[in-house]
């Protein structure tokens, strides 16, 4: 992980965080904000959508930081999902005005937003270790981690196996352990 | 447990993509906290996500920042508890400072350091009192000496006086006032067989320095110089050089220093006859 200000630990950080101080804060988000950016935008794919994301899930970070638990796991993780689950819920809460659905329903109409969304190439130019990821897994693993898709879901779409969507999304996410190098 | 079917289970990585039911989570947590090999892949699983995550990085628009600075709450929390059920831990906190042994050591060492304290000032003003005491008899020692050498000279004069007056044919005589207002008194201690002339002087007003005592021996009627004497610190006995073998009596008149060939008969003091 690229630290914008490698003097200060990630311990440090957090305290200094939960002290709600300002410069902190700066820190926090000059070094983190552009990850989940991309990450957000990857799932709502709207930039407009994506900058209240980004904006409700600095507002939950800042208000749950108290509560983190570096015993439970790694602050980026941590970060990351809070803006994935944020970024997912505004997804579902923009469609559930609609009509009620069911969860298949809603992924049938994120699929459909997902085929009208023009692609940013910007965005979709992943870089090359991520593109030599097997099309499966990442199919899988998009689904699963950007959609928000429960593995009972992923195999009601794939029309897969849930046994088979399990697999590999096992083997998604060693293969992306090797591709870096961790 | 088998941890490594445990971690090929495929729970592991339904935690980290957030898909694992919540009974799951905290099984995971519990497991992970225990051990180190699950907690290494889930760690390793996080990263690999991370990076992921990281290959997607965009600049978010500015004023984003801007706005959450002008939102979030900078205010330092309070230090106090939360209201609501105060939470109190299961055991004591074990702080050092109020522990009661702590306290008790403190209160003693407290007070031993009083007590201390307290004593030493006590043995300072013992001190100060003892260095006193010692001064002052110090002094009184010096002040006795002194007397003691006053009275060992007084005692040799007396050792003398008295040897001097066992000596055969030795005579006292006694110089009364020629005035009778006057208290003035001498005694001449007078050996007829030697001739030796002291005088013990009792009573004598001191002279101007410019004036001395004289002695006189009146032989057949008329005064022979006896010699001139000083009055010195109370009584002392006087040596005559002069030794008169016959005398009627002694008289002391005063003089000009150094002495005159004839008396001043005005200026008698004292006088005794011998043979009264």
């Amino acid at each position: 992980m690229k630290r914008s200000n490698p003097s200060i630990t990630e311990e440090v950080l957090v305290s200094r965080l939960r002290q709600r101080e300002e410069p902190a804060f700066h820190i926090l988000y000059d070094q983190y904000s552009p990850a989940l950016y991309g990450v957000i935008l990857k799932i709502v794919r709207d930039e407009e959508a994506a900058r209240d994301v980004l904006q409700d899930s600095f507002v939950k970070i800042w208000k749950n930081i108290p509560s983190y638990d570096s015993q439970k796991g790694r602050l980026f993780t941590w970060l990351l999902n809070i803006a994935r689950n944020t970024a997912i819920d505004a997804l579902r809460t923009r469609h559930a005005g609609q009509s009620i659905q069911t969860g298949a329903e809603i992924v049938d109409i994120i699929d459909q937003q997902q085929q009208a969304y023009q692609p940013n190439p910007e965005v979709m130019d992943l870089p090359e270790k991520v593109s030599r990821l097997n099309p499966d897994r990442q199919t899988v693993i998009d689904l699963v981690y950007f959609r928000g898709y429960t593995h009972e879901e992923a195999a009601e779409k794939l029309n897969l196996p849930l046994g088979t969507v399990k697999t590999r999304v096992r083997s998604a996410l060693q293969e992306l352990k090797k591709l870096f190098g961790s | 447990m088998n941890i490594k079917e445990y971690i090929e289970s495929g729970i592991l990585e339904e935690y980290v993509l957030g898909t694992a039911s919540p009974q799951e989570r905290r099984e995971v947590e519990c497991l992970s906290s225990i051990y180190p090999e699950i907690r290494q892949e889930l760690d390793s699983l996080s990263v690999a996500l991370e990076q992921y995550a990281l290959t997607l990085r965009r600049d978010p628009p500015a004023d984003i920042k801007e706005n959450l600075l002008k939102t979030l709450d900078f205010t330092p929390p309070a230090a106090s508890e939360p209201k609501g059920t105060p939470i109190r831990p299961l055991y004591p906190i074990d702080d050092p400072d109020s522990r009661p042994t702590y306290r008790v050591t403190w209160l003693v060492a407290a007070s031993v350091g009083l007590l201390m304290l307290v004593f030493a000032f006590f043995l300072y003003s013992q001190l100060q009192t003892a260095r006193q005491s010692v001064a002052e008899l110090q002094s009184s020692k010096e002040k006795l000496e002194g007397e003691v050498e006053v009275l060992r000279e007084r005692q040799t004069q007396s050792d003398l006086t008295l040897a001097m007056l066992k000596e055969p044919g030795m005579r006292a005589i006694r110089l009364n006032p020629t005035d009778s207002t006057r208290q003035d008194l001498a005694t001449v201690y007078w050996n007829t067989d030697t001739g030796q002339v002291s005088l013990e002087v009792d009573s004598l007003t001191r002279p101007p320095d410019t004036q001395q005592y004289q002695l006189w021996a009146i032989v057949d009627g008329q005064p022979v110089d006896a010699g001139v004497f000083d009055i010195g610190e109370g009584t002392q006995l006087v040596h005559q050089t002069l030794k008169f073998t016959r005398a009627d009596a002694f008289a002391i008149t005063l003089e000009r220093r150094g002495g005159s060939p004839t008396p001043t008969m005005t200026a008698m003091v004292v006088m005794g006859n011998v043979k009264s």
